[in-house]
C-alpha cells in the first residue's frame, strides 16, 4: 500500500517540486501551502508522514506538528527550514519530529530521510523500545531488548540509576554514528536525553568526528543545563569502508572494551573528565580497526569503574566473557557480561545499577579483503623495469583507475628503492617482500624487508621544501609516498627491519 | 634502460626508453653532466617513460638550476599524467616548462629566461602599466 505523505510549505514552487519528485517514487502525496488547511486534511485522512515548513503564516510548523500529534500520535513528522537553529531543533524533537532538513537541500537528500523515517530502522526501534520499556517497567530485573541483536544490544536493570542510560544510532551511507551516555539520577533524564540526541543528530549534518560531536554536545549542555552534574558519553563513528572505529569517551562511570576477531580484548582509552562541567574541555578521539565480527562493549557501572581504577579487580576478569566465542551475537554477549558483573561481590560493583551495551560491526566479512597479491624481490635486483611491470600487473585486478594505479605503483617503487638502498646496505643480498590487498574500497600496499632498520627517533617528517633546497637529499621518497597515498605508516626496528604500510581509496575493478 | 641522445637545432634531446626509477637514474645524471659542457639546451622526452622516481626528480631539480646558471633551459615533452602529478606535488612544475611536442619545445628556446623569470617580468610589466 502506498504511503501517504502530507506536504505543507508556503513556498509553492518547492511544494510542487517535492510533489512531483515524491509521486515518482510511488508515494501518495497531498500538498498545501496553508497550515490551517493542513490540519483540516489530517482530521479527515491519516497520513504516514507529514513534511512541514518551520516558519509559516498563521500557524508555524511546530504548532502544526503539535496539533497533528494530539490527533494522531503515530503520524511521523519531518521539518523543513531555512532557519535551522539548535533551539528550534530541540523544541521540534521534544514534539516527536524525527528529522530536520535545512534549506537549500537536494531532492535526493530528502528522499533518503523519508525512506529512513518511514522504514522500521534500528533507530526507530531503539527509540520505541526506550519509551515502551519506560512505560511498562515492572519490579525486579528485566532486560531491555533492542532489535538487530547481532548489531546492537542493551542489557540493563530497571533500577532507577540503571535507567539513566540513553543511546542513539544514525546511519549515514557507509557510516554508522553511535552515541550512548548516562547521567546522574538527580537530573531529569528525559530533558538531557532529548538534548543530547537532538544535538547529536543535528551536529552530524555538519561533521562526523566523535570529538567534534562531543565538543558541540558539551558546549550546548553547559549553556542549557544549569546544574553542573556530570554527564558521561561514549560517541563512535564506524566506517564500514575503512573498517575502522573512531571513538571518544568521557566520564569515569563508563568502562569500554573492544574485541577483535583473533585478538586479545583491549580496554578503550577514555578521559575521566565528564561532560557538562566546563564548556572548553579538550576532547580527543582515537581510531581503532573494526573488522567484521568486532564488538565494542560499554559497561555503565560507577562502582565497577572505581574498583577497576583502584586495581581491586582487573579488567582481565571480564575479558573471557567479552571474547567468549559462544556469544553468537551482541545480545548473548551483553547478557553474559551483565551476569558476570552481577556475580561480583555486592561491595565491589553491586550497588550502582548496571547496564551493558554491545555494539557489533553489522557488516559481513568482505570477501574482497581476501583479494591479495604477494611477491618477493631478491637482491641485488636484476631487471627492475620488469619488476615495475609486475607491480602494475598485480594491481590491475584490484584497481580500475589507471591513474590511481600508477600512483600506487610510484609509491610502492619508492618504498622498494628505500629498502634497496638502505635495508641491506646497498648491493648486499636479501629480500624485499610486497603485499597488495583490497580492504573495503582501499588498496593496501605493504613493503617490508628483514634488513637493519633505521632509527625512528631521528626520523623527521619530510616537507615540501625538499625539492627547493637541493642540499636535502633524504626523505624525498617518503614525501612522494605521503603525497600520493591517503595514509602511510612506517615501522622500523633493528630486529624486524622496515615495513612501509600504505593505503589509498580507489575504485575497485569489478572484474 | 637506455637514454637516446641526439641534437636538433640548438637543443639536445634526451629520450629514455623505459622508466627512470633505478637503473636509469645514473645514466640520466651522466647525460645531464655531458650536457653541462656544451651550449645546447636540453629537452627530456618522456614518450617512452611511465614512471620516474623521487631521486630522478631530485636530479632534474639540481640540473635545472645548474643549466639556468649557464643560461640554458631544461624542457620536458610527452609528459604523462602520472609524471605530471609528481611535478605538481614536488613544486617543480612552477620551474620547468612542459610541451606537447619537440617542435614546440624547440620554438620556445629563443627565450633566454626561465618560466619563473617570465612570470616575474610579466607581473612587473603589468604593475608598470597600472601604476605608470
Amino acid at each position: 500500500m502506498k504511503k501517504k505523505i502530507l506536504l505543507v510549505d508556503d513556498e509553492e514552487t518547492l511544494c510542487w517540486a517535492l510533489h512531483e519528485a515524491l509521486s515518482e517514487e510511488g508515494f501518495d502525496i497531498e500538498n498545501t501551502n496553508d497550515s490551517v488547511k493542513a490540519l483540516e486534511f489530517t482530521r479527515k485522512t491519516k497520513y504516514d508522514l507529514v513534511i512541514s515548513d518551520l516558519k509559516m503564516p498563521i500557524m508555524g510548523g511546530l504548532q502544526l506538528i503539535s496539533e497533528i500529534k494530539k490527533q494522531n500520535p503515530d503520524t511521523k513528522a519531518i521539518i523543513i527550514t531555512a532557519y535551522g537553529s539548535i533551539e528550534a531543533v530541540i523544541e521540534a524533537m521534544h514534539l516527536g519530529v524525527l528529522d530536520f532538513i535545512t534549506k537549500p537541500f537536494k531532492i535526493e537528500q530528502i528522499k533518503r530521510v523519508i525512506y529512513r523515517v518511514l522504514s522500521d530502522s534500528a533507530i526507530s526501534s531503539l527509540n520505541n523500545n526506550i519509551s515502551s520499556t519506560k512505560s511498562t517497567d515492572n519490579e525486579g530485573l528485566k532486560n531491555d531488548l533492542c532489535s538487530q541483536t547481532d548489531v546492537f544490544f542493551v542489557a540493563k536493570d530497571v533500577t532507577e540509576t540503571a535507567n539513566n542510560i540513553f543511546y542513539d544510532v544514525v546511519e549515514i551511507g557507509k557510516l554508522k554514528a553511535f552515541i550512548s551516555g548516562s547521567i546522574s539520577h538527580e537530573m531529569d533524564i528525559k530533558n538531557v536525553e532529548v538534548l543530547v540526541k537532538t544535538i547529536f543528530r543535528y551536529v552530524l549534518k555538519k561533521g562526523n568526528s566523535p570529538a567534534f560531536l562531543l565538543k558541540e554536545i558539551n558546549q550546548y549542555l553547559c549553556k542549557n543545563i544549569l546544574k553542573r552534574l556530570p554527564v558521561s558519553l561514549f560517541c563512535a563513528v564506524l566506517d564500514e569502508r575503512r573498517q575502522t572505529l573512531c571513538y571518544s569517551i568521557h566520564g569515569e562511570e563508563l568502562t569500554c572494551f573492544i574485541s577483535l576477531p583473533d585478538k586479545e580484548v583491549a580496554r578503550l582509552e577514555s578521559s575521566p573528565f565528564p561532560l557538562n562541567m566546563f564548556p572548553g574541555i579538550v576532547i580527543m578521539e582515537r581510531n581503532v580497526p573494526f573488522v567484521a565480527g568486532s564488538r565494542v562493549v560499554m559497561i555503565r557501572n560507577s562502582a565497577l569503574s572505581k574498583v577497576l581504577k583502584s586495581g581491586t579487580i582487573t579488567a582481565d576478569r571480564f575479558k573471557d566473557a567479552i571474547s567468549d566465542g559462544s556469544a553468537a551475537n551482541c545480545e548473548d554477549m551483553a547478557k553474559g557480561i551483565k551476569l558476570q558483573i552481577e556475580g561480583l561481590d555486592e561491595s565491589i560493583a553491586g550497588g550502582g545499577g548496571c547496564a551493558v551495551i554491545v555494539l557489533g560491526s553489522g557488516f559481513a566479512t568482505q570477501t574482497s579483503a581476501l583479494c591479495e597479491e604477494v611477491m618477493s624481490i631478491p637482491l641485488p635486483i636484476g631487471n627492475y623495469g620488469e619488476i615495475l611491470e609486475q607491480f602494475d600487473r598485480k594491481l590491475v585486478p584490484l584497481v580500475a583507475d589507471d591513474c590511481k594505479r600508477s600512483e600506487v605503483v610510484t609509491s610502492v617503487n619508492e618504498a622498494v628503492l628505500n629498502a634497496v638502498y638502505f635495508a641491506y646496505h646497498k648491493d648486499e643480498k636479501g629480500d624485499i617482500f610486497l603485499k597488495f590487498s583490497l580492504l573495503g574500497d582501499e588498496v593496501i600496499a605493504e613493503v617490508s624487508d628483514h634488513g637493519c632498520g633505521f632509527d625512528m627517533q631521528t626520523y623527521t617528517e619530510p616537507d615540501i621544501t625538499l625539492y627547493k633546497d637541493l642540499t636535502k637529499k633524504t626523505g624525498r621518497g617518503i614525501f612522494i609516498m605521503k603525497q600520493l597515498m591517503d595514509r602511510v605508516v612506517i615501522q622500523s626496528s633493528k630486529e624486524m627491519g622496515t615495513a612501509v604500510h600504505m593505503a589509498k581509496r580507489v575504485s575497485c575493478n569489478e572484474d | 634502460m637506455k637514454i637516446e641522445r641526439r641534437e636538433k637545432e640548438k637543443a639536445t634531446i634526451l629520450s629514455p626508453t623505459g622508466d627512470l626509477v633505478y637503473e636509469g637514474i645514473d645514466e640520466l645524471e651522466n647525460q645531464f653532466k655531458i650536457s653541462c659542457d656544451n651550449a645546447h639546451h636540453v629537452i627530456l622526452d618522456f614518450a617512452h617513460t611511465r614512471y620516474i622516481s623521487a631521486k630522478a626528480l631530485g636530479i632534474m631539480a639540481f640540473y635545472l638550476k645548474n643549466f639556468r646558471d649557464r643560461q640554458k633551459g631544461l624542457k620536458l615533452i610527452h609528459v604523462n599524467e602520472n609524471i605530471n602529478k609528481l611535478l605538481v606535488i614536488t613544486g617543480l612544475l612552477k620551474l620547468i616548462e612542459i610541451f606537447e611536442t619537440e617542435d614546440a619545445a624547440i620554438a620556445s628556446l629563443g627565450h633566454q629566461v626561465g618560466k619563473l623569470e617570465k612570470m616575474l617580468l610579466w607581473s612587473k610589466e603589468n604593475l608598470t602599466q597600472e601604476y605608470p
